[in-house]
C-alpha cells in the first residue's frame, strides 16, 4: 500500500504530510530513552515486512505489520513507521518523498487509532479477551489503512466505492495474517516478556 | 502448547528469511516499459515481482501532456498500439491502489528516426519475446541490510542523544 509519487493532488499530499508531522511529533515525545531499542526493532519489522508478498488472485499484496507496530508502540508508531518508509523510498524505490507524509499517515494512523480502540481489550487479564483484541488491532489497523488509501485516491478524483472495495478484498488474507500474527505476538511477549507490554499497556 | 511454539517458529522464519528466499517478490511497485517494432508500439507492464499487470490502465501522452490514446493491459501485461510520425512519447501506467509508473519513450527509438539519422543503419529487425530492457527488479539483499544497518545507526544515535530522563 505504497502509493506512488505523481498519483494524488497537491491537497493530499500536503494534508497527509501535516498529519504525519503532527503524530510523529507526539510520537517523539512519548518516546521514553529506555523504549528507544523497541521502537527500532519494531521499525526493523515494518521494513522488511513489505518484502513478504501473499498472492491474492493474478496480483499479490505485502505484509504490513502496521496493527502490530501500534499495538506495541501506540503513538510512537508515526516516528517508527516513518523512519521505515524513508528507508524503503530510498533503497527500495517504494512509494516516494512527495507521498511518504501520506503514506506514514496511512499506515501509522489506523495503528494509533487502533491501539486506543483495543488497549482496554488488550490488557485485560483474562486471555482470550487479550488476545482477541490483539487480532483485531493488527486485523483493523490494515482495514483502516486500505479505507484511508481508498479515501486518498477518492480525494483525488477516483470514485471512493469501488477503489474501497477492491483495496479490502486485495487485503482480506493480510488481514487475517497480521491479525493472527498481533494475538500470537501478545500471547509470546506476556510469557516471554511481560515487561515489553507493562511499558505500553501498564501493569496489570 | 507445542502447536503455538512451532507456528511462532514458522511466522518468525518467514519474517527473518522471506526477503531472503524470494527477494523482489512484492507488488508495491509496478514499471512499464516500451519498445517499437515495426509500427507498433508495445509497452509490457510489471510488479517487482516479475508478475504481470493485468487490467491496468495505460495512458499515452505527448511530452506537451496532451493524451493521446489510452488503453488497458492484457493478461500478460501487455498493451500496444499503432504510431503515425515518430515523436517523444510518454506512458503512464495506472495500475491501481495507488500505484503508478512512466516510461518516456525517445523519439530516437523509432525506426524512421534511425533511419533518418544515419541512413547507412539497417532496419533494426523486430525484437520477440517481451521487454528488452526488463532488467529492473524488487530490493535485494545488500539493500536489505543497508536499510536494517541504518536503523540500527539511527537508534544508536538516538541513544545518544535521547535525554535519559524526560519530565
Amino acid at each position: 500500500m505504497h502509493i506512488s509519487e505523481g498519483v494524488l493532488s497537491v491537497p493530499v499530499l500536503v494534508g497527509g504530510g501535516a498529519i504525519a508531522l503532527a503524530g510523529t511529533s507526539v510520537g517523539l515525545k512519548k518516546i521514553e530513552f529506555d523504549r528507544i531499542p523497541h521502537v527500532a526493532v519494531l521499525s526493523a519489522a515494518f521494513f522488511v515486512a513489505s518484502l513478504i508478498h501473499v498472492p491474492v488472485g493474478p496480483s499479490s499484496v505485502h505484509l504490513l505489520l502496521n496493527g502490530l507496530v501500534g499495538l506495541l508502540l501506540g503513538w510512537s508508531a508515526f516516528p517508527a513507521i516513518l523512519v521505515a518508509l524513508v528507508l524503503q523510498a530510498v533503497l527500495f524505490q517504494f512509494g516516494g518523498f512527495t507521498t511518504l507524509g501520506v503514506n506514514t499517515s496511512v499506515m501509522a494512523l489506523p495503528a494509533v487509532v487502533c491501539y486506543g480502540l483495543f488497549k482496554p481489550m488488550i490488557s485485560s487479564p483474562r486471555s482470550w479477551v487479550s488476545l482477541a483484541g490483539a487480532f483485531l488491532c493488527g486485523g483493523m489497523a490494515v482495514l483502516g489503512g486500505a479505507v484511508l488509501v481508498a479515501l486518498c485516491l477518492a480525494l483525488t478524483g477516483e470514485a471512493f466505492y469501488p477503489a474501497a472495495k477492491l483495496i479490502v478484498a486485495a487485503h482480506l488474507p493480510v488481514m487475517a495474517i497480521e491479525g493472527l500474527v498481533s494475538a500470537l505476538c501478545i500471547r509470546f511477549l506476556k510469557k516471554v516478556r511481560p515487561e515489553v507490554l507493562e511499558l505500553v499497556y501498564g501493569n496489570r | 502448547m507445542a502447536i503455538v511454539r512451532i507456528l511462532w517458529l514458522f511466522i518468525f522464519v518467514q519474517l527473518a528469511l522471506g526477503s531472503w528466499l524470494c527477494p523482489g517478490a512484492d507488488a508495491h511497485r509496478v514499471y512499464v516499459f516500451a519498445w517499437v517494432e515495426g509500427e507498433t508500439v508495445f509497452t509490457e507492464s510489471y510488479f517487482s515481482s516479475r508478475s504481470p499487470v493485468v487490467h491496468g490502465k495505460i495512458q499515452v501522452f505527448d511530452l506537451s501532456g496532451q493524451k493521446l490514446l489510452e488503453g488497458t493491459t492484457d493478461s500478460k501485461g501487455m498493451f500496444s498500439f499503432n504510431y503515425k510520425k515518430a515523436m517523444d512519447l510518454k506512458i503512464v501506467l495506472d495500475a491501481g491502489m495507488g500505484h503508478r509508473a512512466e516510461y518516456v519513450l525517445r523519439a530516437s527509438e523509432f525506426p524512421e528516426k534511425e533511419r533518418e539519422n544515419n541512413p547507412s543503419t539497417q532496419p533494426e529487425s523486430p525484437r520477440r519475446g517481451g521487454a528488452p530492457g526488463k532488467q529492473e527488479t524488487g530490493p535485494g539483499i545488500p539493500e536489505i541490510l543497508v536499510g536494517l544497518g541504518l536503523i540500527f545507526v539511527i537508534m544508536a544515535v538516538a541513544m545518544y542523544l535521547w535525554p535519559k530522563r524526560r519530565t
